[in-house]
């Protein structure tokens, strides 16, 4: 038995990878996120140490203004009183803690942490304690009121002084305080802006990751199952090639015994007119059991997708002859006119599938005997207006298919409604087979019908002419 | 039938060589039957024939393999060859007529188609 050739299957397609991409964004998204807090973190850091540093300095100068001016006020008591608590000591130990203020205050850690015009000041209170110190010395030797006068007013003056930067000082540490606190809140406002717009990011990160590998595992799934499809598809379609092929050969070679040996028998001269016509009507009943065969394993191959066109060298007046003889035997038996007319603008030879278009023949003609009780069939073929193309057209007497079946009677396995459903022959693929295998060739179908009067199957085929010398051949 | 061409029948069943065989007798050929490709190559080697008849679905070697070999051999490769088979495949008609078939005709065949073909391959008049 020779083998059908299988389709070679198609090397299965490489699944493309994507495997790294998700931990690739992942790992950049975290990476991003991170560096964004820690250079946040670091800024605000920076800034709160750079404005601490200067606020503690400023908090310290007025502190140790604020602890002149408390020995000020000492110094200023300690001068106020008069008569029996008079200490000249105590006067001279609370001076030198004055001056061991400003020996603090002058130390270049504080002393610049004010500003020019407050050293300025400092200087200027510092000179009046100068002068003040002789006088204040002189009122210890001799206290008297000139003297504790003179020397009120001048530890005054430097009281104001220092009572004035003291309260400068305040106003600028709580200014500071207030920026230090104001960077700080922005700080942490931005803090959270970076985290608040982050968030969404790394969330949208997430789920794009998760999104992508989701798909990619559905993609590969899909393509997976793609895969196993087609080649179960193309497995099935070639085991059906196979049983296909199978089966035509096995039923058609008993065909061919059953066939060929009628013929045989029928050529025997010494047969008797009853053996005759009752080996004429088992040849009948053989090819029209043959056509249904053939019928049937035609639409099984057109169903599943198989219909091959051969082409080869064909002399048209000989096909056609072939045609005739094929169904002029049944026009005979319903007692039908047959006529065939070949246009003499054929070419004497085409390229095309003899087969297929023998089948399309000769599936219209037995289509329109099998439905005409009386009158005539006919077929002719004629070039086609197009260049290039051909018309068969099949016409026939019969009942006629009503406007409402002319489309659905191209479709397999469905004839006509208005006949009565057990009446008809056939199996009701012929036109189905026609004008499917019409189709494969490039062509197309055309029915104009009206019941009563009859049917014309027009077939339009676009065909190679052979070339003139080979033409010759044909002629 | 010894005025005829004499032609051999490869051919595996038994009915279609009884009626290939009667149909040859027709023409009118002689026909020298085989049951398949390996004895067809060993009768070519011995004795001359003016045509093969070959069934394309053959046991053992198919017919399109013989008829390459055929082909490929100088003493057989004008032999005029009409091939058939029962597959009902376009295919195999352009398979067997690519390999050098001079003739395809499919099976069950029209007695008269056949005669036909086998008097213009074998150019019995």
């Amino acid at each position: 038995m020779t083998a059908m050739p299988a389709p070679a299957p198609r090397p299965p397609l490489k699944p493309f990878s994507r495997r790294w991409l998700g931990p690739a964004l992942i790992s950049g998204a975290l990476i991003l996120f991170t560096s964004a807090l820690i250079l946040t973190g670091a800024l605000i850091a920076d800034f709160s140490t750079q404005s601490s540093n200067v606020l503690y300095d400023v908090i310290d100068a007025a502190h140790l203004l604020a602890q002149l001016e408390r020995e000020l006020l000492r110094l200023t008591a300690r001068v106020t009183v008069v008569d029996e608590q008079f200490n000249a000591e105590a006067i001279a130990l609370q001076a030198q803690l004055v001056q061991s203020r400003f020996n603090v205050l002058f130390a270049p850690a504080y002393f610049d942490a004010f500003n020019e015009a407050a050293q300025g000041q400092i200087h200027e209170a510092h000179d009046i304690w100068q002068q003040v110190q002789p006088v204040l010395r002189a009122y210890q030797q001799s206290p008297d009121g000139a003297t504790q006068e003179r020397v009120l007013v001048e530890l005054n003056t430097i009281g104001s002084t220092t009572n004035r930067l003291r309260l400068e000082g305040n106003i600028i540490v709580s200014d500071n305080l207030r920026a230090v606190q104001r960077a700080n809140q922005q700080m942490v406002y931005g803090l959270i802006s970076v985290i608040v717009l982050f968030i969404p990011l790394a969330l949208g990160g997430i789920v794009l990751v998760v999104r992508l590998r989701r798909s990619q595992r559905e993609t590969d799934a899909h393509l997976q199952r793609a895969l196993a499809a087609e080649i179960a598809s193309r497995e099935a379609s070639a085991l059906k090639d196979q049983f296909l092929a199978t089966m035509s050969h096995e039923l058609r070679t008993p065909m061919h015994a059953i066939i060929g040996l009628l013929g045989l028998m029928r050529l025997d001269p010494q047969l008797d007119t009853r053996q005759a016509e009752q080996i004429d009507k088992i040849r009948r009943s053989a090819d029209r059991l043959l056509v249904l065969i053939n019928d049937l394993l035609d639409i099984a191959r057109i169903e599943s997708g198989g219909v091959q066109i051969v082409e080869s060298d064909i002399a048209v007046f000989s096909l056609v002859e072939r045609w005739r003889q094929q169904v002029a035997v049944l026009a005979e038996e319903k007692r039908l006119n047959f006529n065939v007319h070949v246009s003499p603008g054929l070419p004497p030879g085409i390229h095309t599938d003899e087969e297929t278009l023998t089948r399309i023949a000769v599936n219209l003609l037995s289509n329109a005997i099998k439905f005409t009780d009386s009158g005539a069939v006919s077929l002719s073929v004629d070039p086609d207006p197009d260049p290039g193309w051909y018309r068969l057209i099949v016409q026939d007497t019969g009942r006629g298919i009503a406007p409402a079946d002319q489309v659905r009677i191209f479709a397999p396995f469905v004839q006509g409604s208005d006949a009565g459903r057990w009446t008809q022959q056939g199996s009701g693929l012929g036109l189905a087979i026609a004008r499917q295998l019409a189709e494969a060739m490039g062509g197309t179908i055309h029915l104009t019908s009206q019941v009563g009067v009859g049917s014309i199957f027009t077939v339009r085929l676009p065909l190679k002419r052979v070339s003139d010398d080979a033409g010759k051949l044909f002629s | 039938m010894t005025h005829g061409k004499r032609i051999l029948v490869v051919e595996d069943d038994r009915i279609s060589q009884e009626i290939v065989a009667s149909l040859l007798a027709l023409a009118p050929a002689e026909a020298l039957v085989v049951e398949s490709a390996e004895a067809a190559l060993i009768v070519l080697a011995s004795q001359p024939v003016d045509g093969v008849i070959l069934d394309l679905a053959l046991p053992g070697m198919d017919g399109l393999t013989l008829m390459r070999a055929l082909r490929n051999d100088a003493q057989t490769a004008a032999l005029p060859i009409l091939s058939y088979s029962a597959y009902h495949s376009s295919l195999l008609r352009q398979d067997a007529l690519a390999c050098g078939s001079s003739g395809y005709i499919s099976k069950p065949f029209n007695e008269y188609h056949f005669l036909e073909q086998v008097r213009r391959i074998f150019t019995i008049v």
